[in-house]
């Protein structure tokens, strides 16, 4: 059970496996103001000590520096979430979740040919 | 254990004089000096509560010695006679304590120990103070209070000349040093008869017991107050939601880089709360009953509780708590907790304004009321720090912030001031510390024991007799090693009222220079004598002494009765002093003390009469073969010689009584059919005598029972419940 992020905590998250799951203080620092986030020194610290609290980092020191390890993919942080949101709106159907897409065009024609070729393939297989 | 908590009660009341003198000194200095100075100053009267520092004299150290002698003297004084001895007695320490232990003055001029409480509890310093005391006393010779016209080297209550330790009265010959081990009793003990427990008694020993009440009120107030904290805190952090604003994150890590707070604080926000808090003692975090705030409100909350966090004052809160478990009997601990809380909030707010500009000291005020009226429901606990608090409290903070000055050098001078003053009532208040004397005379003790330290003042104390070269009396070394070992035979109070140590060095021999007694009849003033008597009588030894020798005949054969009857030995004592040698009234009286067998009283009217009269006596002793009576006689005649061949006589009929029962005596090691033996008893209830031996060698325990005639009726071993009796929980 993967808890809830804040937007806040998920950018740096996503900092973190951009980087390839491990980044040090310093390099969220610089990829934040990359970003235009001016948040504070202590700000990001509290967010990420959240975000180890809350099981989705852990930190070991190198040197006197603190390296922020992800714990938890972001394939897996997606799948969860994405399970959590179908769960929470469409009661688990998947259908329910692409007729929204297709309806409002959320999915183009080539996405969806790709989707259904995709979903084919897979049930094919099994027959 | 009794101990610490009579320290903890001294620092008490060391405590309350300083914390009534805050209260009364609030008016003068609450708005003129720094709310700062006000919240820390109180420091110094935690130190008081919690830390047994202090002066070899102190104000309190020396109302609690000072209390536990009156107590002591008022207990002892209806428990017993001779109230004079003890007023010597006592003059150690730690009386408040459950050892109610008295050395008196006995008649028979040894150290008697009356002990009336469990000896387990039995301090050591107590033991040595009150042992160098009497170490003092028996060197110089002199026990105030006994110090009546006194005839050469006799105590009054005394038996007789006892250089040697003898017993007079005794039929037996001397134990040799087997001191700790064998002591006698005397016939006609009635002097302490009356050592039955009296309400003083049951007092002494509820108040000896009290620690245990204490203590148990410290351990629940404290798990009490744990719990308590414990479980608010978890239903605070259960319903804290992290605060998720960046623009709130960054305003509050704006102000910890501003105030220098390494670690950067979680910030919470919990509906239920009654106002913004600070919780946590380590790693306090910052829980707000709303986010929906204006920033500049938000900027105060935070400013405040940083402050909070940077100042420790979680730790000063748990400090002040644990000082009121501790003192958790007195009201007035609480009341400094209470006045503490608001301090610690108003000078906060003063740090806080202090770093502010007019306009934002209005909106920080505007905070506070906010804050009040935004609380959730969940009431603050102890230690979390809160913005907001009751009205009262808010409205003096409001003022406060309004009439918000820097303070002035006055103020400033004031602050140095009244610290000063503390500080200074700190060390003359001081603790009443069970002093820890290490065994010896040795200075640290002298303030305990010798009270205000001056020899006149102290003779004072002692109506007006001397007691010559009172400080240096103290290194008595040697004495005091006896009386430690007299102190070990106080358990036998436990057993039989009375006993009589047999040993060297325990006796009175020279007492005060019977000048003394010339100035004395001054101090009885004015007014009949006989009422002076009666007023004296059972209380006072010498003062009853000189009203005794202020009344004529008639009226002393009365009171001589009277103190006859009454079993008054030392009264008896005292009043003989007052007679000549021979007198129609001795006379009568010895005729009555023998025909009663009432060797004591007889002991101490043999002091009083003729060679001549003594020498009739001892032939018609012979001849009816008393010997207790013919031991006593060759004491007062001093001759020493006759006294010892009459003891080894006994010692050798005794033995040989005693063969015939089985029991043998090696040395000082009794045996009993072959086994050695352990506790060895013979105690002859009418007698003369009683024998206590005890060899932790030896494997039987055995006692030897006596008909009315003296003569052994068996030997029986001891049972269980015996010794039991005998040695209490020794």
């Amino acid at each position: 059970m993967i808890q809830q992020v804040s937007d806040s905590e998920l950018e740096l998250m996503k900092i973190v496996w951009a980087n390839g799951g491990t980044a040090l203080y310093a390099h969220i620092m610089e990829e934040l103001t990359k970003a235009g986030r001016i948040w504070q020194k202590n700000t990001v610290i509290t967010l990420l000590s959240r975000l180890v609290e809350k099981g989705l980092l852990k930190t070991s020191k190198i040197g006197r520096r603190n390296e922020y390890v992800a714990i938890v993919s972001e394939a897996d942080y997606r799948a969860v979430q994405t399970q959590s949101f179908l769960n929470k709106l469409y009661d688990g159907n998947v259908k329910g979740l692409v007729a929204t897409l297709i309806q409002r065009d959320m999915l183009t024609a080539e996405d969806y040919e790709e989707l259904r070729r995709f979903w084919e393939g897979g049930t094919g297989a099994d027959e | 254990m009794n101990s610490i908590f009579i320290l903890f009660l001294s620092m008490s009341v060391s405590g309350s004089m300083m914390i009534l003198g805050m209260f009364f000194l609030k008016p003068l200095f609450r708005s003129k000096i720094s709310r700062q100075w006000q919240y820390y100053v109180w420091l110094i009267v935690i130190a008081r509560l919690l830390l047994p520092i202090t002066p070899g004299e102190s104000l309190v150290g020396n109302l609690f010695r000072w209390a536990g002698q009156a107590s002591s003297w008022l207990g002892s004084a209806i428990v017993y006679d001779d109230d004079e001895s003890l007023r010597t007695a006592p003059q150690g320490d730690n009386l408040i304590d459950d050892t109610m232990l008295s050395l008196t003055d006995n008649e028979m001029g040894s150290g008697i120990f009356s002990h009336k409480d469990t000896l387990s509890e039995v301090s050591a310093s107590a033991l040595d103070g009150k042992a160098s005391e009497v170490a003092k006393l028996l060197r110089d010779g002199n026990v105030p209070g006994t110090a009546g016209s006194q005839q050469d080297g006799n105590v009054p209550g005394t038996a007789g000349s006892q250089q040697d330790g003898n017993v007079p009265g005794t039929a037996g010959p001397p134990q040799e040093d087997n001191v700790s081990g064998t002591v006698k009793l005397l016939q006609g003990g009635n002097v302490f008869e009356n050592a039955e427990p009296s309400v003083w008694e049951n007092i002494a020993f509820g108040f000896g017991h009290l620690w245990i009440l204490w203590l148990a009120g410290v351990l629940i107030l404290s798990v009490r107050k744990l719990t308590v904290y414990q479980s608010y805190t978890k239903y605070v952090k259960a319903g804290c939601r992290e605060v998720e604003d960046m623009a709130l994150l960054d305003l509050l890590a704006r102000e910890e880089e501003r105030a220098g707070v390494k670690r950067p604080m979680e910030l919470y926000v919990n509906s239920m709360v009654s106002s913004p808090m600070l919780l946590g003692l380590f790693h306090p975090c910052i829980i707000l009953p709303t986010t929906d705030l204006p920033q500049e409100e938000f900027f105060c909350t935070v400013r405040h509780e940083l402050i909070h966090y940077k100042r420790w004052d979680m730790l000063y809160k748990w400090l002040v708590q644990i000082t009121v478990c501790l003192h958790w009997f007195n009201p007035l601990v609480y009341l400094m907790g209470r006045e503490l809380g608001q301090a610690c909030e108003l000078s906060c707010d003063e740090a806080v304004i202090r770093s502010l500009d007019q306009q934002n000291r209005r909106s920080y005020g505007d905070t506070l009321l906010h804050a009040v009226r935004s609380g959730g429901k969940y009431r603050e606990s102890f230690t979390s720090v809160l913005l907001g608090e009751s009205a009262e409290l808010l409205r003096e903070r409001l003022d406060a912030i309004m009439k918000y000055k820097k303070m002035s050098k006055k103020g400033c001078c004031g602050a140095l001031l009244v610290s000063a003053a503390l500080a200074s009532v700190f060390v003359v208040s001081g603790a009443y510390a069970a002093e820890s004397a290490p065994g010896n005379g040795t200075a640290a003790m002298v303030p305990g024991i010798a009270g205000k330290g001056s020899p006149d003042k102290h003779a004072d104390e002692y109506y007006g007799v001397d007691l010559p070269q009172f400080d240096d009396a103290f290194a008595g070394l040697e004495e005091l090693s006896q009386l430690e070992e007299l102190s070990k035979l106080a358990w036998l109070e436990r057993f039989s009222t009375l006993f009589a140590l047999e040993g060297d060095g325990c006796s009175h021999d020279n007492f005060a220079d019977p000048k003394e007694a010339a100035t004395a009849p001054e101090n009885v003033g004015s007014g009949s004598s006989d009422k002076l008597a009666d007023e004296y009588y059972g209380v006072n030894l010498p003062q009853f002494g000189y009203a005794f020798a202020a009344l004529d005949e008639n009226a002393q054969a009365a009171w001589l009765e009277r103190i006859y009857n009454d079993g008054e030995i030392a009264f008896f004592s005292v009043s003989l002093q007052q007679l000549d040698a021979d007198s129609s009234l001795i006379t009568a009286f010895i005729q009555k003390a023998y025909d009663d067998g009432k060797i004591s009283f007889f002991s101490v009217l043999a002091d009083h009469m003729g060679e001549k009269t003594l020498e009739a006596w001892l032939d018609k002793a012979k001849k009816e073969k008393q010997v207790s009576f013919q031991s006593v006689i060759l004491k007062a005649l001093d001759r020493d010689w006759e006294l010892e061949a009459l003891e080894e006589e006994l010692e050798r009929q005794r033995l040989a009584e005693y063969e015939n029962y089985g029991i043998t005596r090696d040395g000082k090691v009794y045996y009993y059919q072959g086994q050695m033996v352990n506790i060895f008893m013979d105690h002859q209830s009418n007698s003369a005598f009683y024998t206590l031996d005890m060899n932790p060698n030896g494997a039987v325990n055995i006692k030897i029972v006596r008909g009315e005639d003296g003569s052994i009726q068996s030997v029986d071993y001891m049972t269980e419940s015996e010794v039991e009796e005998l040695f209490g929980d020794m």
